[in-house]
Parts: C-alpha cells; structure tokens; sequence
C-alpha cells in the first residue's frame, strides 16, 4: 500500500474499517456455528429419512396368526378369516402361507425340532395397500366373530415406538437448530455494537455529514452479511470434511447402517441452505442492532 | 437563517460556557466568531450544526426550532450545513477524494456522478497530486484542507467553520479565505470561529466577539 499510496483504490473503501472491531473472533463463533448446524440439520433430515423408511418397510406388511380353536377346525377358520380380509378396504392381498414356509419363520425358535407333534398355527401373509388407511380395530373385531382363533399383528407396536423415536430426534435437532440460530444472533448483536463503538469517530463524522441512520446501517449490514457467509460456508466445509472422514473410516457394510452419514444429494441442497442462513442471520441481526444503536446515541 | 435567543449552555456536570448569547445569521451574510482560547467558540459552533442542545434559550435553525426537531429530521438538516471541525476528523482509512467525497456519497450518489466535482474541489485546494493519499501521510495543513474540502463539496447552503487555518501558512490562508468569500458571494451564509486577527480584518465582515461565555458584535455591518 505504501509503494503505491497515490493509486486509486479499485473501488470506493468501506466506511467502516476492517480492522478493530473484533471481527475475527465473531468469525470463528459463526463458523463454529454454521459447524453444528451443519451436524445437528443432517441429524434432523437423518431422522426424518429413518421414519420414512420404517414406515414403508413394517406398514407395507401384516399378519394373521390362526391358533387351533377347540371344535371348529383350522381349514374352516382359515377360510372365513381369508374372506374377511379380502372384503376389508385397505388390504391389497392376502395369502395363506404353506406349512413349509411357516416352518420357516418358526425355525430359528423352535429349531430342528418335529413339528408334526405340535400345533403349527397357520399363517396368512397380509399385504396392505399404502393408498387406503387400515381400520385395524374393526378388523379385529370381524377376525374374531369369523374365526376365533385368528389374530392380527400389522407390527404397528414397533413401528409406533420407532416413528416416535425418531420424529423425537428430529424435532430435537429443530430445537437445537433454533438455538444455535439464537445464539449465533445474540453474538452478532455483541459484535455489531462492538464494531460502532470501536469505530465511533466514524460514526460521529457520519452523522454530522447528515447520513441518515438507514445509511449506516446498510454500511454495516452488508459487511456483516459477507462475515456470515463466509463463516457458513467455512462451517459447512468442515461439516463436509468431518463427513467424508466417517465415511472413509466405515467403509463396511456396516456404513449401509448409518444414513445420517449419507445423505442423499436431495439433502446436501438443505445442507447448502447453513451459509445462506448464517450471512441472512448476520446482516438482519446486524440491521437491527446498529438501528438500536444509533436510536439510543443519535 | 439561524438565530439563537438568550442560550446557554454547559457540557453535563459542568459550568455554563455560553450564556444568554442572542444574534442572528442573515441569509448570504459572512460572520466571524472570535474570543480567546477556551472562550467557547468551538462550544457555539457545535450548537449551530447540532451536535450539541443548549440548556436554556431557543435557537431556530431555517425558520425551525431545534428543540422541536425530530430525530428523522436532523440528517436532513444537517446536509444544509457543511463543517470545517478545528480538529478535522477526517477518516484515517479513507483516502483524501474518499473524504472529500463523503458528504455526496451519504446522499447515495455513485463516484461516477461525483468525480469531477470532487477531484476539481481538491484541484482548488492544492491538493490534486494528492487526492489518493491517505490523512495518515499528510501534513497538518493538507489535512485542514481536506476538512474544508470535504466541507464544501456539496455546496451547503451553511457553511461553518472553526479555526479553518490554524495549520496553514498565511499565503495559504488568504487563498482559502478567498475561497469562503467567493461562496458567500454565491449565496452561502458563512460563519468562522478564528484567533486569526489578520483574516478578520481583512475581510471587514461582521464579527461575533465571545468572552467569558458571553457576545459582544464588533464592525462589518453591511455583511449583515
Ligand atoms: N466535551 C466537553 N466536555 C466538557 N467540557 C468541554 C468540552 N468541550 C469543551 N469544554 C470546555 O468548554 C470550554 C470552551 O471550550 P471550546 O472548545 O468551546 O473553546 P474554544 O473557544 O473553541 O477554544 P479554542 O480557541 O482553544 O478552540 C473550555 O473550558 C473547555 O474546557
Ligand atoms: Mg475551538
């Protein structure tokens, strides 16, 4: 600068120096931010793709369990439970399965053991139709007018408790979302009065000059906004690279496991969103602030 | 155009500076403001481009009172009035045009609208090699002439200045103070705080005399 201190800048100087107004340190609290943020939205889309997931997967499928009923015979309860079923709206398709195949399902606790000496219940393989909502209680009550021994399991206990479970973590991951949006605004506020204070001659002169407070503001605001966005991307690099780490290092299959870590192209676009927040964040809050500012000292 | 009835004033806490000072500046009309060292011009001047409120008295500024003006007024009112502060306050991050500039630019016009005006401005001051060098490397003097610069830029209707060559060499001084009358002369209503006897004479305007936190007027009636 020195070498060539008669040259003129490529464009008109800010009117608020770079230096001196602790522009640094709120820097590295919005990257941090934007960091956590990063984490803390991919946990949230997470969750969200796991509850999609369990829902489609367990609801897609239910069963009807047919115990031996003292006299009335297996075959004619199968029946009339299997007419039942057909004529249910929200049932796709139900289908006895063959001893064989329930076997099958019973081996891993019963074993090798003979099954001709005990009762096999029969089973029905139900497919639902994801179109048309199940009344299961109704179905309940006709399965067991039709055939007394027939139950209906549509695994909606576990799949209850695990879309609890995770719209849980999601809605948590909201809140955290929201905090950090919060404390992000509150360290802008500290910086932005920070940075008039520093630079009150500025400030001073510019009233003087009959700059109204709209001015100044717009002057600060448009530095603070550039800060947020480059802390946000700062933030999201890092959210990135600690990503590519975890993937690199679960390379197994186990890796299929973990969807939080990764997320479909669909979400890095959310992803993408943590640095726009943070410069909109930065500069409104910034807005704000001078504009409360300068009411107060005007 | 600007009128001050029986105001005092002191700065929080302290002893009264000003008090019962009454005169009025005529539209067009070239004033000097003299009195010895801490005699409280600087304290005046800071009434008239409202930086400071008196504590008593009434001082009505374009036909408004002060007392009344509303917040969202004062930029307004402000651009009417241009300053010569004795201790400049340039900006040091800015360079000599960027400050001679700052009052065109807080009006939102782009460089291009302004250039001409304000590297002619720096042409008339002396200062034209310079305009790209920042406060920090130049002299007392230059910087002064930057403040007056800046000043009168945007050709305020009001222009105020205190101590305007109380860092410069006389030649230099009479040539500024050509300046100030020439825009008199075009209209501009001036009023200079100085010690500098020599400009006052010469110039045969009226004079405000402040001793002792109070006016006495001396000479120059047909500038009033
Ligand atoms: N901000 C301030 N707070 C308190 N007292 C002040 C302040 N500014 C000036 N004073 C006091 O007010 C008195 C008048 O000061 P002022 O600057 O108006 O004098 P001046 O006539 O401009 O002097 P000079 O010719 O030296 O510039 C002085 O006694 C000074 O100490
Ligand atoms: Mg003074």
């Amino acid at each position: 600068m020195e070498l060539n201190e008669a040259a003129r800048p490529a464009r008109p100087t800010p009117l608020f120096p770079r230096r001196g107004g602790g522009e640094g340190a709120l820097f590295g609290v919005m990257a941090i931010m934007s960091f956590l943020a990063c984490l803390t939205l991919a946990l949230a889309l997470g969750a969200a793709r796991l509850a999609e997931t369990w829902e489609r997967g367990l609801t897609g499928q239910a069963t009807v369990q047919i115990l031996e009923t003292p006299g009335i015979a297996l075959e004619v309860q199968v029946t009339a439970a299997l007419e039942v079923l057909n004529a249910t709206p929200g049932i796709a398709s139900a289908r006895v399965m063959s001893a064989a195949e329930s076997a099958e399902l019973l081996k891993p606790w019963l074993g090798d053991a003979d099954l001709s000496a005990v009762p096999v219940p029969a089973l029905i393989a139900v497919t639902l139709d994801p179109a048309r909502p199940l009344d299961a209680d109704a179905l309940r009550a006709r399965l067991s007018a039709a055939a007394p021994g027939a139950s209906f399991d549509d695994h909606s206990r576990w799949n209850a408790g695990l879309t609890a479970a995770s719209s849980a973590i999601g809605w948590g991951a909201y809140a955290i979302l929201a905090l950090i949006a919060l404390a992000a605004s509150a360290s802008v506020v500290f910086a932005a009065r920070a940075a008039l204070q520093a630079h009150r001659d500025v400030v001073d002169v510019l009233h003087m000059t009959g700059a109204r407070a709209a001015f100044i503001a717009r002057e600060v605001q448009w530095r603070f906004f550039m800060l947020g966005g480059w802390a946000g991307l700062a933030g999201l690099a890092g959210a990135a690279a600690l990503a590519g780490a975890a993937l690199l290092a679960a390379d197994g299959p186990e890796a299929a496991f973990l969807p939080m870590l990764a997320p479909p192209w669909r979400d890095l676009v959310w992803l993408a969103a943590v640095p726009a927040a943070a410069a909109a964040i930065a500069m409104t809050t910034a807005r704000l602030a001078v504009s409360g500012f300068l009411a107060r000292t005007a | 155009m600007i009128r001050f009835e029986n105001v005092a004033m002191r700065y929080d806490g302290g002893p009264e500076i000003l008090r019962d000072v009454s005169f009025e500046l005529e539209p067009g009309s070239l004033t000097f403001l003299t009195g010895p060292s801490g005699a409280g011009k600087t304290t005046l001047l800071k009434l008239v481009f409202l930086s400071e409120r008196p504590v008593r008295g009434a001082i009505s500024m374009f036909g408004k009172d002060v007392a009344r003006l509303r917040r969202g007024e004062l930029p307004a009112l402000r651009r009417q009035i241009g300053v010569v502060f004795q201790d400049f306050r340039l900006l040091d991050h800015l360079t000599a045009f960027e400050n001679v500039a700052l009052p065109l630019r807080i009006q939102g016009m782009p460089e291009r609208a302004y250039r001409e005006d304000v590297e002619e401005i720096l042409n008339w001051v002396g200062l034209g090699e310079r305009m790209h060098a920042r406060p920090a490397t130049l002299s007392g003097g230059e910087k002064q002439r930057i403040a007056i610069a800046r000043a009168v830029v945007a050709r305020p209707p009001v222009l105020v200045a205190d101590e305007p060559t109380g860092s410069i060499d006389p030649e230099m001084g009479a040539r500024l103070m050509r300046l100030f009358v020439e825009l008199n002369k075009l209209g501009t209503t001036v009023l200079i705080a100085t010690h500098d006897r020599s400009l006052v004479d010469n110039a045969k305007a009226r004079e405000l005399r402040l001793f002792a936190g109070r006016i006495s007027q001396a000479g120059g009636s047909r500038w009033s």
